[in-house]
């Protein structure tokens, strides 16, 4: 009787266990769901993205729940599908880099908000996707895709301070100054990646002046199939150095 | 019927929508992209990815196959043979543009490095995934050309898998990550082209 009151509690945890594990096994996503959320998209590299979540879903500490989250939260966004499928390919290399998911995962949510707000985040992913290859430390690249996202918006804003404005898809230019969508867009993409160089190689952000060169010169190289000569002449004519650095000081704080 | 319960059936609800509408929405996107035709001219980078994921397609065998060979032609005219001369792999890239379309250029990449294994480029172009150079006639001159559309690229050279990021012919460099990476203008203000 002592003896079966003794392994009576052993028993119940020994019972206990087994259902954590059973509902913790529930609990993690199946590839199907997976396979399910990617399909809603869709996506030209959906095997290959679910490819490298089947080579990991089962290893240890992998944020199943996190990624299916995101996943979810891209499938439901609206914007490009070519930019929510950047995102993921972003999480897809590092997976095949056996990078942890964890620190890129905020950013992913950061970057499906960016484009919840109409901001062109392929040169961002791009640029994380270099620091992969270049095989950088995660917390690095998240930096830089936080850094970069805060320029992006800042020159955005900066733009429309000076009464640039970005059309909506399909309406004409009423003026001179109201620009197409996708040309205010590659300017405001062009001179945020000037001004997140000119940081990340060492320049100072309180010289406006090279600032501001830099970001000319940028420009006026770039092919007029990529960034109009007039769309140029336009936002180097708004905007001066002052700005540039006030841009890239609040990028950097 | 509890409001928690109404937002899990509307959540549902749009969920299906969705997965329903993707297909006439890609083509929509699809119809939108060849209406806009040349004022979309750089390329994605997802379209890099794309081409590696349907690469393992039985039918892009035959296409593969065609611009191989065709791009071995064009290596083959269009290679630049330098002899090594240092202990260090020394770099005489060459970038010149071969006329392939009017939308897009065969940009040729190059590196002289005897001693070298493997070599690659990678960059923007191609989502820094790496794409090997050959060096079929084995001078120690590795080149690939690519076929890339006006604007503004970043590349290095991964030579036997260390990053290589000073092109000497390159029309700027760039430092990001603590490494430095080239950049080319192509089709625009570059002096390469």
């Amino acid at each position: 009787m002592n003896r079966r009151t003794k392994r009576l509690p052993a028993a119940g945890i020994v019972l206990v266990a087994l259902l954590a594990a059973v509902v913790g096994a529930i609990a993690e996503v199946p590839l199907d769901e997976f396979d399910r959320a990617l399909r809603a998209m869709p996506l030209e590299t959906h095997d290959r993205i679910l490819a490298a979540i089947d080579a990991h879903l089962s290893s240890p500490g992998f944020p199943a729940d996190e990624l299916y989250a995101l996943i979810e939260r891209l499938a439901t966004t609206v914007g490009p599908t070519a930019e929510k499928e950047a995102i993921l390919l972003m999480l897809m290399r590092a997976l095949e880099s056996e990078l942890s998911l964890d620190g890129f995962l905020p950013a992913g949510h950061d970057l499906a908000g960016a484009i919840e707000e109409g901001l062109s985040i392929e040169g961002i992913v791009l640029e994380a996707l270099k620091g992969i290859a270049q095989r950088s430390p995660t917390a690095v690249i998240v930096a830089g895709i936080t850094r970069r996202l805060t320029l992006l918006r800042d020159v955005r804003d900066l733009l429309f301070s000076r009464e640039i404005f970005r059309t909506s898809i399909g309406s004409t230019q009423a003026a001179p100054t109201a620009l197409p969508a996708a040309r205010f867009d590659e300017l405001v993409v062009q001179i945020a990646d000037a001004i997140s160089d000119y940081l990340e190689g060492g320049g100072s952000p309180f010289d406006g002046a090279a600032l501001y060169e830099l970001v000319a010169v940028r420009l006026r190289r770039l092919p007029e199939a990529v960034v109009r000569p007039e769309d140029v002449d336009l936002v180097l004519d708004r905007i001066g150095p002052p700005d540039l650095t006030s841009v890239a000081l609040n990028a950097l704080s | 019927m509890r409001p928690d319960e109404i937002d899990g059936v509307l959540r549902d609800a749009l969920q299906h929508e969705v997965a329903e509408a993707a297909p006439r929405l890609a083509e929509l996107e699809e119809r939108i992209v060849t209406e806009l035709g040349d004022r979309l001219p750089r390329p994605r980078f997802v379209d890099w990815v794309r081409s590696l994921a349907a690469s393992t397609r039985p039918g892009r065998v035959g296409q593969l196959a065609v611009l191989g060979a065709t791009a071995a032609i064009f290596l083959v005219v269009g290679m630049s043979i330098t002899q090594d001369r240092l202990d260090g792999p020394t770099l005489t890239p060459t970038f010149a543009p071969m006329a392939a379309s009017r939308a897009s250029q065969g940009v040729q990449f190059s590196v002289s490095v005897p001693s070298a294994e493997r070599v690659a480029v990678v960059g923007d172009f191609n989502a820094w995934e790496e794409m090997p150079l050959s060096d079929e006639d084995g001078d120690g001159t590795w080149t690939a050309s690519i076929p890339l559309s006006p604007g503004r690229y970043e590349y290095a050279f991964v030579i036997d898998g260390r990053w290589w990021g000073q092109d000497p012919s390159a029309d700027e460099y760039v430092r990001t990550f603590g490494q430095y990476s080239s950049v080319r203008y192509v089709g625009g203000g570059g002096d390469g082209v």
